[in-house]
């Protein structure tokens, strides 16, 4: 159900990951959150994190705030974002020297900034069926949750990432693997709901990367189901977010070459999903029109309009541009505007990031001035503020 | 416009990206050069640094790799000398390669 965007227009927000700061040295090493944040040293550094990713937010008038993934171990190209999950699933063994199991890293070697992001990943096996899990999502949401009066969007990678990234030496084949993974997914979307998140953000289904692959052992329909298993029953407690990009470890994508949406959208349109992310800004909106004409008024459709594969920041004008095009074929009450992935995993600076973000909602405030929206204050361009005298 | 007294280094490499520019991209842009400029006046480089609170050392490295290996396509189709570029070198891999 619509919660946080529910009769908002023009809505801005990042996908998730945020920069760490680097003074941010503490991680969590295999640990349940709930111990790093019985440690003094991890516990002041995550929640210091934590409020720097708010003010930042709110100094860049972001709508809806992410966490910045600040559980997160910094590792290699953002090699947490799965392996915080693996190292947390009862029945997943420790991490070998091996390829993932995933059709990307088929045409990889040696020299590819992927192969060495694919040989420090390392891959665990399946042992014994799939237990409990400790991600604690709702953990992670009540740190955030008292800093800010924003809706807070609290994402994860979802079942479908991690059947490609775990080995799989026990079950029968990879959908029995990837239903049990659904299952145990589910209980803790259903926490963090039960939390009272507003917002919880799935990452991601593995429709759109797959359908280009030869042989894929998991086909379109059963990627839509196996979704549908891992969010039921979400929508009814809070609004669903499914994120969709080409890849993100170090900014970089999956897939070398240029890869278009336009096959995988009627399977997208079947998720249990009430919003939907889209990569857009990577190849100037090309995609865009096949969007709004493919998914169905039940759903809002966020769009990346800011890049986080590149380091020149957008000016506001090039945003406002491409949230006209947006407009062109999504009505402005479904529209979000939102970064195309993370700017965490190792890519760009906290300036960077910031200024990304202060862009995005410049951008946003043209086009909601055109439209008679009101505007969000942007704390960062108050003139009043400036450190060294404006030319006026 | 640049007189052929001066040799044109051409930056075929973007400090300002993050993706890594695949070699196929490179290899085509240093043909588009070698249309307007001989083989000899022409260097291959990045169009600016990599530092100034950019990209990360990893980032900086495989563009780098990328820029060679890209180079190294137009060099093989000319004749010219290639030198083994070690980090391609799938013997010193630390995953086990699928052949
Ligand atoms: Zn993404």
């Amino acid at each position: 159900m619509f919660t946080a965007t529910k009769g908002k227009a023009l809505l801005t927000t990042t996908t998730g990951a945020l920069p760490r700061p680097s003074w941010y040295t503490e991680n969590l090493r295999g640990a349940p959150l709930s111990t790093g944040f019985a440690h003094r040293s991890y516990r002041e550094q995550h929640f210091d994190c934590l409020s720097c990713h708010v003010a930042s937010q709110h100094r860049a008038g972001i709508d809806i705030m992410v966490d910045g993934d600040t559980r997160l171990d910094d590792d290699v190209a953002g090699r947490a974002w799965v392996s915080y999950v693996y190292e947390r699933i009862a029945g997943v063994g420790a991490p070998r020297v091996q390829v993932q199991p995933s059709a990307a890293m088929r045409d990889r070697g040696p020299g590819d900034f992927i192969w060495e992001v694919i040989e420090t990943r390392m891959t665990p096996h399946v042992e014994r069926a799939i237990g409990e899990t400790s991600l604690q999502l709702d953990r992670a949401w009540k740190a955030i949750a008292p800093m800010t009066d924003r809706p807070v969007k609290i994402g994860s990678a979802s079942a479908q990432v991690l059947v490609h990234m775990i080995a799989n030496s026990h079950y029968r084949d990879q959908i029995a693997f990837l239903d049990a993974l659904s299952d145990a997914f589910n209980r803790e979307y259903h926490a963090l709901a039960d939390a009272g998140a507003p917002i919880v953000q799935v990452e991601e289904p593995g429709i759109h990367q797959n359908i280009h692959v030869p042989n894929a052992p998991i086909s379109p329909a059963q990627y839509v189901a196996a979704f549908n298993r891992e969010v039921k029953g979400l929508r009814a407690k809070t609004e669903v977010w499914c994120h969709t990009c080409w890849g993100s470890p170090g900014a970089q994508k999956m897939y070398a070459a240029d890869v278009s949406y336009e096959k995988a959208l009627p399977w997208l349109d079947q998720l249990d999903a009430d919003v939907l992310t889209f990569e857009a800004a990577t190849n100037g909106g090309k995609d865009i029109p096949l969007i709004g004409k493919a998914i169905g008024k039940d759903k809002k459709i966020a769009i990346g309009v800011i890049s986080h594969r590149t380091l020149q920041v957008e000016r506001p004008e090039e945003v406002a541009a491409m949230i006209r095009l947006c407009l062109q074929s999504i009505e402005p009450e479904r529209l979000i505007l939102t970064s195309d992935c993370g700017f965490g995993r190792q890519s760009m600076s906290r300036m960077h990031a910031f200024y990304k973000m202060v862009s995005l909602v410049r951008g946003t405030n043209m086009v909601r001035r055109e439209l008679g929206l009101p505007e969000a204050p942007i704390p960062a361009t108050d003139a009043n503020l400036s450190m060294v005298p404006l030319a006026r | 416009m640049i007189s052929k007294d001066k040799k044109v280094a051409v930056g075929v490499i973007s400090h300002r990206t993050l993706q890594v520019e695949r070699p196929e991209d490179v290899a085509a842009l240093i043909r588009r050069c070698l249309k307007v400029i001989e083989p000899e006046r022409l260097i291959l480089t990045s169009d600016c640094g990599f530092g100034r609170k950019s990209m990360s050392r990893m980032h900086a490295f495989y563009k780098m790799v990328s820029m060679v290996r890209g180079t190294y396509i137009v060099r093989r189709k000319m004749g010219l000398e290639e030198v083994p570029i070690p980090a391609t070198d799938p013997a010193l891999s630390m995953v086990p390669l699928a052949r």
